[in-house]
């Protein structure tokens, strides 16, 4: 047990080493704040989100259907504008 | 590239006349023997009347043939303002629920590493222009959003009428290609980007190129094509056809028409009826051959669904229609014919859409085909090929859709001089006629996408067949995919490259027609001509 015990000085560092660890403990405080936290969520989603590819097989049939229910806001000649997804894609150009 | 070569993202704002002119001599070199002067037809400048209407504020060539310029302060405000309410509208849940959570990471941040930019054909072809840089157009609209729409501070862009004028057209000098896509260490979607700045115009100003939104998408709702192809004049066709793989095969072969309970309805872009009728033809040989239970449709022939590049809403009517018809001729899954955007817009995109009773099962035509060529139910000699043949990746079904190997594996088997292009795969270059580019044929942006958008794929195809440029050896570039093959029709009318260099350009089912050796002469007219 004693000898887990020391009483020796902090080992001597060099200067650039000292800055180095001060440098890197900065950019750990800093990723937080910064975009490199996208990466983390990236990782796991970047194929999901880029290319939305997961066949639907029934599953996605429910949240499609609620999706197509919503208003449609856009406002061009060709729309009917404030009427549903559905009806619009339904009834076909104006 | 001189300090006063340099467009900034702001400048996109700056009131006058084009902020880039393009000359030959900046353009991405040819390989020989097009690197010689006098190989390739010069540029020309735009007609001065067009100012009035068109936009050539941003390089001088016209995407958007119709004529939105405004005339009055008013007209001004008018687009200034729908445009933002467009913008409000798009990173919107319940404007833009299909493509949001891509748009909206995409527009986030941009880290500016321009990798995207070395793996854009058209802004390396240009010469490196600013304009074209895959980040140019999306910082713009991430600027403005940020500025106009999120309100955060720092975003140095002015939204005046000539920013809008310019972005317009910008969004139109991107063939939605996607390679951008896969070296940005971000995840961020540029060719996204630029679809999203269409559906801006189109879904919110009405403003499209006529050739995709009045002649295309409209006209196939009106009338069952994009082409205004009517039900009996597809008829006559189909009967044209008919005669045809009579006098190439010898034998009388029956197109089944609206066959009822059959397992596949099989739909092709109509405009390979009209321009390349021996492509269908060799389907329904090859079909015929195989013993499949197929049918074509009257009601419906026309395959394509032009609302893939620029209109959501354009894009879920057409692909109802598929849906609707099949069910009704109860055919056990719908078959996409080699093309590109079609096959990638009903198999991928409509997959967002299609629900309940209209999920019908839709797949490419090139795995089936793949299956038919290996199940040696067709009696194949190869060495009928016995000529040059390189492939020609469609992006949408390769980089987008996943097909890579059916069509490889194919032309291994029976084209014994098939070499790749450099790169190839998804790693391919869009032919430039993208994302309804092949189709816009007015004004003078035919020049601007031979010259430039086409420029890489035509460096590819020299580069694939520099060993055998002797004009008496014909060459085929196979392109599984109706906008390609008419890209490549006038890339190579452009260069003069069939007369002078025998390069021809076709599907991959006439390839395998060709091979049959129960054809009593060669499929392809080259070969006849050769003989």
């Amino acid at each position: 047990m004693a000898s887990l015990i020391s009483t020796m000085a902090t080992p001597y560092m060099p200067l650039v080493i000292i800055i180095n660890l001060a440098l890197i403990q900065i950019l750990v405080a800093y990723i937080p704040f910064s975009k490199i936290t996208h990466f983390i969520g990236k990782y796991f989603t970047y194929h999901k989100v880029l290319w939305d590819d997961e066949p639907n097989l029934g599953q996605l049939d429910g949240e499609i259907r609620n999706l197509i229910s919503m208003r449609l806001p856009w406002s061009a000649p060709h729309i009917k504008s404030n009427e549903s997804w559905e009806s619009n894609i339904v009834g076909g150009a104006k | 590239m001189s300090r006063k070569d340099i467009v900034r993202i702001k400048d996109i704002s700056k009131p006058g006349t084009q902020l880039i002119k393009l000359a030959l001599n900046d353009l991405l070199t040819l390989p020989p023997p097009y690197d010689k002067p006098g190989m390739e037809p010069p540029m020309t400048e735009p007609k001065p009347d067009w100012v009035k209407n068109y936009v050539t504020e941003l390089d001088g060539y016209i995407a958007i043939d119709i004529p939105w310029k405004p005339k009055s302060k008013d007209e001004e405000e008018q687009i200034i303002k729908k445009f933002l309410n467009g913008l409000r509208k798009l990173t919107s849940r319940e404007g833009n629920w299909t493509f949001l959570l891509p748009l909206l990471l995409s527009l986030d941040y941009c880290a500016k590493c321009q990798n995207c930019a070395e793996a854009c054909p058209i802004y390396v072809a240009s010469g490196k222009k600013d304009v074209y840089r895959p980040t140019y157009r999306a910082e713009v609209l991430r600027r403005i959003y940020n500025k106009y729409i999120a309100r955060k501070p720092g975003s140095d862009i002015e939204l005046n009428i000539y920013t809008i004028l310019r972005l317009g057209e910008l969004a139109y000098r991107c063939t939605l290609c996607r390679r951008c896509v896969q070296v940005c260490p971000l995840g961020i979607d540029n060719g996204l980007i630029s679809h999203e700045i269409r559906k801006l115009f189109s879904e919110e100003l009405g403003i499209a190129p006529k050739a995709i939104h009045e002649r295309g998408t409209m006209l196939q709702l009106k009338t069952g094509s994009s082409t205004g192809m009517t039900p009996k004049a597809f008829l006559n066709i189909v009967k044209f056809m008919e005669d045809l793989i009579y006098e190439k095969l010898g034998k009388r072969i029956k197109i089944p028409i609206d066959e009822k309970g059959a397992d596949i309805l099989l739909i092709h872009n109509a405009g390979e009826y009209l321009s390349w009728p021996e492509n269908p033809a060799a389907f329904a040989i090859i079909f015929e051959e195989a013993g499949l239970s197929w049918t074509l449709s009257t009601e419906l022939y026309d395959a394509v669904n032009y609302g893939v590049w620029y209109d959501d809403i354009q894009l879920s009517r057409i692909a109802l229609k598929v849906a609707e018809v099949a069910r009704k001729l109860d055919v056990k899954r719908v078959v996409v014919g080699e093309c590109g955007h079609a096959t990638k817009a009903l198999i991928v995109i409509a997959d967002r859409v299609l629900h309940g009773e209209f999920r019908i099962p839709r797949e490419s035509v090139l795995p089936l085909l793949r299956d038919i060529v290996f199940s040696n139910k067709l009696n194949l000699d190869p060495s009928r090929n016995d000529f040059p043949v390189t492939l020609h990746d469609p992006c949408n079904i390769v980089r987008l859709s996943g097909i890579v190997q059916p069509q490889r594996e194919i032309l291994r088997k029976i084209a014994p001089l098939f070499r790749e292009m450099e790169p190839h795969g998804v790693y391919n270059y869009c032919c430039g006629g993208g994302s309804g580019f092949a189709i816009m044929t007015s004004l003078n942006f035919p020049e601007w996408r031979i010259k430039v958008a086409s420029r890489m794929k035509f460096k590819q195809i020299l580069d694939a067949f520099r060993d055998s440029m002797d004009p008496k050896i014909p060459k085929y570039i196979c392109a599984p995919c109706s906008n390609c093959k008419g890209e490549i029709r006038d890339v190579l009318t452009h260069y003069k490259a069939t007369e002078l260099y025998n390069i021809h350009y076709g599907g991959l089912a006439e390839l395998v027609v060709n091979a049959m050796v129960d054809l009593k002469k060669p499929y392809f007219d080259f070969l006849i001509k050769e003989h």
